[in-house]
């Protein structure tokens, strides 16, 4: 699966290069956002725009993933738009992961 | 003068494998497009399909591949069926026949949305089982 990261002010931005997130990928989605955090990151945003479409499966894996961050840092949903939105919505999860519109805004939010 | 439509059928069938759900999503797409779906049409549909797919991968065969996964596709410009069929084990009556609620999300479920998810996607949801396995209709009204 593809992912880039970069840093912004004290957050790890990680970015997904997938178009599709689904059963096929989501146990490799979570290998690698893991891999981040043992690594030592503990503000993540997680940017999903490029992201047309995403399972459940795939949102079982941010959940396993928010549960890993717990209280010591931030898993912050960016950029979730269309059916990605509206399935964080659907699943009424967008109550659970902080979302917001963009990395800038992700990170501005906290910041502020 | 008045169009008339001609009533699409497409049967699509790929092995028990997640790697092999985007296939039937690209078939779904091109449907898609030729009915000139909007995005969030086509985004529902497409999630209600593989959410019953990964179902019969997941639960019919238990993550078992070699295994056919069926999938028709029948549409005209008003609804689109999808009838996702497994020669597998059969869904337990309470999963299909009413509506399934969704994990409480305080809970952090990683998983159970399936079912829910098709509910309140779908327009009609129907379960059948005969001698070809077992057989589940979805319909989405397009208008």
């Amino acid at each position: 699966m593809k992912l880039s990261t970069h840093t912004q002010g004290e957050f790890t931005v990680a970015v997904i290069g997938e178009t599709r997130m689904d059963a096929a990928v989501a146990p490799e989605l979570k290998h690698q956002i893991a891999q981040l955090l043992d690594d030592g990151a503990t503000r993540i945003v997680l940017d999903l725009s490029q992201v047309t479409f995403m399972d459940s499966s795939s949102l079982g894996a941010l959940v396993s993933l928010l549960k890993m961050v717990g209280n010591r840092g931030d898993l912050i949903i960016a950029g979730a738009k269309g059916i990605v939105a509206e399935l964080f919505k659907l699943t009424r999860m967008d109550r659970v992961f902080r979302m917001a519109d963009s990395v800038d805004a992700a990170v501005g939010a906290v910041v502020a | 003068m008045e169009t008339v439509y001609k009533q699409y059928n497409i049967r699509l069938s790929i092995d028990s494998r997640f790697e092999q759900v985007r296939l039937l999503s690209g078939a779904l797409r091109g449907i898609g497009k030729e009915l000139e779906l909007s995005d969030d049409k086509l985004g529902q549909l497409e999630l209600m399909m593989v959410e019953a797919v990964n179902n019969v991968i997941e639960h019919a065969y238990e993550m078992q591949g070699g295994n056919d996964v069926r999938v028709r596709v029948e549409y005209n410009p008003e609804v689109v069926h999808l009838i996702i069929s497994d020669s597998g084990r059969t869904m337990p009556d309470e999963l299909h026949s009413e509506v399934k609620d969704m994990p409480d999300p305080e809970g952090l479920p990683e998983g159970g949305w399936g079912m829910g998810l098709i509910h309140l996607l779908a327009d009609s949801i129907r379960y059948s089982n005969d001698a070809k396995g077992n057989h589940l209709h979805v319909s989405k009204q397009l208008a």
